[in-house]
């Protein structure tokens, strides 16, 4: 049984410029500020960011990695705070790091289910707030 | 009408019928990392008791968005999305999404407030099999910037 506390969850990320132009695709979102440095720039961020959705793609695979089914996962819930900036290929290194862990901070052991706290860092800094999983116990 | 509290509770939708691929849910949960099992590999996912390839929880905002969408195609409302930032996004799950399933999008304006010059707005979309079972709600906050603003 998980207890309150547990560090359940500890795995690093790399994102590149590929990965994005891949979750570009797979995903139906374009956006240029994703893909593009011009552009990223003209709207004020200091390089190409990596979707929102792609730092909650992962977060939801390891959260489904760590519960192990994918039906255990109930609810998922993050807020985006700051910018993951992703280095263009030629650079070294040419993936940012985002270091997602996760914490169990309830357990309701009428209904099963647990809360996992989600954080991802990026660069020193969280870049979601707010991010919890309700998942089924095992 | 613009972007004001006049929208809450205005629903979109639902959206046309749409038959999920087994290709476009593989290459959505391998962008995000999955690289074996029910979400990837057709073998896993029956063997897990699944009927077919599995969506990963995110999928559903390929589905989702597109209602919010519908938000900046009304002319009457003039929601700019190159002045979108995405703020928050939840989503509750009643069963997964399978290859396969035919579903569609009911889209609820939940909320919406002006912070300072910002408007920020809650959308729910409902995913549902056209047998009327609800999969998934998925709930987006767009934080709204005003046009001719800074970025």
């Amino acid at each position: 049984m998980w207890v309150v506390g547990d560090e359940v969850i500890d795995r690093e990320v790399h994102l590149t410029r590929t990965d994005l132009q891949v979750y570009a695709e797979a995903s139906g979102d374009h956006n240029p500020i994703h893909l593009d440095d011009e552009i990223a720039a003209a709207v004020g961020l200091p390089g190409v960011i990596a979707h929102g959705m792609l730092t909650m793609g992962h977060v939801s695979r390891v959260v489904t990695e760590f519960v192990g089914s994918i039906r255990a996962l109930k609810s998922l819930s993050v807020r985006f705070t700051r910018p993951v900036i992703v280095p263009p290929l030629s650079t070294q290194p040419n993936y940012a790091t985002l270091h997602i862990t996760g914490k169990v901070t309830a357990v309701d052991e009428a209904t099963g289910e647990a809360i996992i706290a989600v954080s991802a860092i990026f660069n020193g800094q969280t870049v979601l707030a707010r991010a919890e999983a309700r998942v089924a116990t095992p | 009408m613009a972007l004001t509290s006049d929208l809450i509770g205005r629903v979109f939708g639902p959206s046309t019928p749409t038959i999920l691929s087994e290709s476009s849910l593989v290459a959505f949960a391998q962008s995000v990392g999955f690289t074996d099992g029910p979400c990837t590999n057709s073998a896993a996912a029956l063997a897990a008791g699944f009927a077919g390839i599995v969506a990963a929880p995110t999928y559903a905002i390929v589905l989702t968005l597109d209602g919010a969408a519908e938000l900046s195609r009304d002319p009457r409302i003039g929601l700019d999305f190159s002045h979108v930032v995405h703020g928050d996004q939840r989503f509750s799950y009643f069963d997964v999404l399978i290859a396969g399933d035919e579903v569609t999008v009911l889209t609820t304006v939940e909320d919406l407030k002006t912070l300072g010059s910002n408007v920020v707005v809650t959308v729910r979309g409902d995913v549902s099999r056209t047998d009327g079972t609800l999969v998934c709600s998925a709930w987006t906050t767009l934080v709204v910037r005003p046009v001719g603003g800074d970025a």
